[in-house]
């Protein structure tokens, strides 16, 4: 056996979303800031990103993050996060995954009961705060970047549905937010796979009728996801709701999404559907829950904007070495649209 | 970081198709045969194969191989194929990356430039030919299961896809074999999804209206998989293989049994002979070679011996580590990345 290339990856899981984590095998890259050193990935080394998630090594929906120092001293450490078409500038699964793997691995320490963490996302500091018992990290609760309303209540045209009414927020990615009974949808697991086709055309509709501009930073990637909104409960003090978020090129985040989580959230203060301090606990396509709520507001460039925390948790599966042997004929992968929906 | 499991793989590919081989955390499994262990897991106990199958430890386009110690005294080792459906009794890509993670693991001697490996396997012995140079295996040659042709031009009624007329072939498991035009479907990547939802109709259809069994050996029954052919020659030389997987995807490789079992139907209609050579290609266009051996007169018709030819390429190496509070002990599955089938995950 040969390979030329070895990385170890960390294979990690934030309520059923995969989360791997590049613990070795990139020393640095080049880039001031975490987005410079992740501009940097996608122009120069995006052979990498296909290298660690196309197949044979990944499939449709791996993530993974590569662990970098960061030249911010409020930061421990920094992540670039990959997906399947893009690298977002923040991923609450993500997060958690990174978290999880760099204190139970011992790359940072972990104190118990809480551990408190500051780790530089590609979009800007997140503070992380993770209850650890008996080495395990059982809650990982992350301060996201503001989250804001870029349209509410729009209206866009999607081929074979006529006019859709749908909500354009950030929360780390750009979701278009529709309600999904409006589409008689009960996103049950059974839905799963038809979702995908739709959601992908609806995204596709709204980031060609509907322009976003983050005002901070306007490198970050537009509208690329789609979020199915389950009608809102109340149980008792908390609100709860179901939701099914359509990650590019076609799947279903198994988690209830913490960036979706996060945008919804700006949807719902926006139309005075929480307030600050309330709970909002957000259910996934396949049954697992982030904690979520306001607990601040701010502006970013002229849109109100909220600051929410997400928690959940997450587990290690496998440590892995992806290697590359150089007479491989796949050394940036491949995808096929059977599990893709579409090929890359 | 801790474990109460801990499973370690190498994982090989074999043209895309993804074989990962254990290689330790399995003991052994109970049944005296390969074919005793295989009912084991489809029968009695299928934990572990669940365990490795399913999210979020494997996902849909990957089989994983229980690697075993022979049954026999003429095999070097042995192996058993696990999908997301059920234990199958023999793959031929599989076998492949089998043969590669022995030899360039050094579980197995290399002997230059050709090493022999036989397998133990639910559907009989293999014998595998790895060419070996500076530590790799250049391909491997697998001595194919005999296979043969079964009913032939079965008419089958699908509700989206009409009339399908098929072939029964073996080829180590059962193929039921469909022209792909007749779902007005070329093989090629773009209709990969489109393929999916034909075949994964047509395999539930062809087992509720088949009882297909093996002759001679009671652990194979049932239609496995639905395969696609075509042709990419007007000489009939390059087959288009698309094996279609339960509960939905399509073999990224050319698929050894399923070739196996499309030589032994043209044979059993005249159309290839003994010493006859064709390739083989997938649907992402890897390529095995598959050569007629041998071909003998049965009580049932001609058995052919195809001898299949390709290579496999070792990616990865995992320790797969299960916490004692991941919510998720025996996996999940989802219908969007693995298949519209995943209702009914052990019927195909």
């Amino acid at each position: 056996m040969r390979w030329s290339q070895t990385f170890t990856v960390v294979d990690c899981h934030a309520e059923g979303e995969s989360g791997k984590v590049v613990t070795g095998g990139v020393f640095d890259v080049p880039g001031k800031t975490m987005f410079d050193k992740m501009r940097h990935l996608e122009e120069h080394r995006d052979g990498l990103r296909k290298f660690l998630l196309f197949e044979p090594r990944g499939t449709v929906n791996h993530n993974a993050n590569i662990i970098l120092p960061s030249n911010n001293p409020a930061a421990a450490m920094g992540f670039v996060i990959l997906e399947s078409t893009e690298y977002p500038a923040m991923s609450g699964s993500n997060t958690m995954c990174v978290a999880t793997v760099i204190l139970e691995t011992g790359i940072l320490p972990m104190s118990e009961p809480i551990t408190e963490l500051t780790l530089g996302a590609p979009g800007g500091l997140i503070k992380v705060t993770c209850q650890c018992k008996d080495g395990k990290v059982t809650q990982v609760k992350f301060t996201n970047q503001p989250a804001f309303v870029y349209h509410q209540d729009a209206m866009i045209e999607v081929e074979g549905l006529g006019s859709l009414k749908v909500d354009i927020a950030y929360g780390g990615m750009t979701y278009t937010h529709v309600e999904a009974e409006s589409l008689g949808l009960a996103l049950t697991r059974d839905e799963a796979r038809d979702l995908c086709a739709l959601g992908q055309k609806i995204k596709a509709a709204a980031a060609a009728q509907l322009t976003v501009s983050h005002p901070e930073n306007p490198k970050i990637p537009g509208i690329t996801q789609t979020q199915f909104m389950g009608p809102l409960r109340r149980e008792g003090k908390r609100l709860t709701a179901k939701n099914a978020v359509i990650v590019s090129p076609g799947r279903n985040d198994r988690s209830p999404c913490g960036t979706g989580t996060s945008s919804r959230l700006a949807v719902m203060h926006a139309k005075k559907q929480i307030k600050q301090g309330e709970i909002f606990d957000h259910e996934s396509i396949i049954g697992t829950h982030f904690i979520s709520e306001v607990v601040g507001t701010t502006t970013i460039g002229k849109y109100p904007a909220i600051i929410p925390t997400v928690a959940g948790q997450a587990w290690i599966t496998a440590i892995c070495q992806f290697g590359y042997d150089p007479s491989d004929p796949f050394p940036e992968g491949f995808t096929l649209s059977d599990t893709w929906l579409r090929a890359l | 970081m801790r474990f109460s499991r801990l499973i370690s793989t190498i994982d090989v590919h074999a043209g895309g198709e993804v074989g990962r081989v254990v290689t330790s955390g399995v003991l052994g499994l109970p049944g005296a045969t390969m074919a005793d262990k295989m009912r084991y897991i489809n029968e009695v106990d299928d934990s572990l194969r669940r365990f490795l199958v399913t999210e979020p430890r494997a996902a849909a386009a990957m089989t994983t191989n229980l690697l075993l110690a022979p049954t026999r005294p003429d095999a070097d080792a042995a192996f058993l194929v696990l999908q997301v459906d059920r234990a199958h009794a023999m793959s031929g890509s599989n076998a492949m990356c089998v043969v590669t993670a022995l030899l360039e693991a050094g579980m197995l001697p290399m002997r230059g430039p050709e090493t022999v490996v036989r397998l133990d396997t639910p559907a009989g012995l293999v014998a595998a030919r790895a060419a070996c140079a500076d530590g790799r295996c250049h391909g491997v040659s697998l001595d194919m299961t005999p296979s043969f042709a079964g009913e032939l031009d079965v008419r089958l009624a699908t509700s989206n896809f009409g009339t399908i007329v098929g072939d029964v072939g073996f080829g180590g498991i059962f193929y039921f074999l469909v022209d792909a035009q007749q779902v007005g479907l070329a093989i090629t990547p773009a209709n990969a999804r489109g393929l999916v939802a034909a075949g994964v109709e047509i395999l539930a259809a062809a087992n509720k209206a088949l009882d297909v069994r093996h002759p001679d050996n009671p652990a194979i029954h049932g239609i496995s998989y639905v395969m696609f052919r075509a042709w990419d020659d007007g000489e009939h030389r390059i087959m288009r293989n698309a094996t279609v997987l339960w509960p939905g995807r399509v073999d990224r490789s050319p698929c050894g049994t399923g070739s196996s079992a499309r030589v032994a139907v043209m044979v059993a209609r005249g159309e290839k002979k003994l010493g006859d050579s064709l390739v083989a290609r997938s649907i992402i266009g890897s390529e095995f070679a598959v050569q007629i051996m041998g071909m003998e007169q049965g009580p049932r018709g001609p058995i052919t011996r195809p001898r299949v030819t390709g290579r496999a390429w070792i990616h990865g190496m995992t320790q797969i580590a299960l916490d004692p509070t991941d919510p998720f002990p025996s996996g999940f599955v989802l219908s969007d990345t693995w298949g519209p089938g995943v209702s009914d995950l052990a019927k195909p």
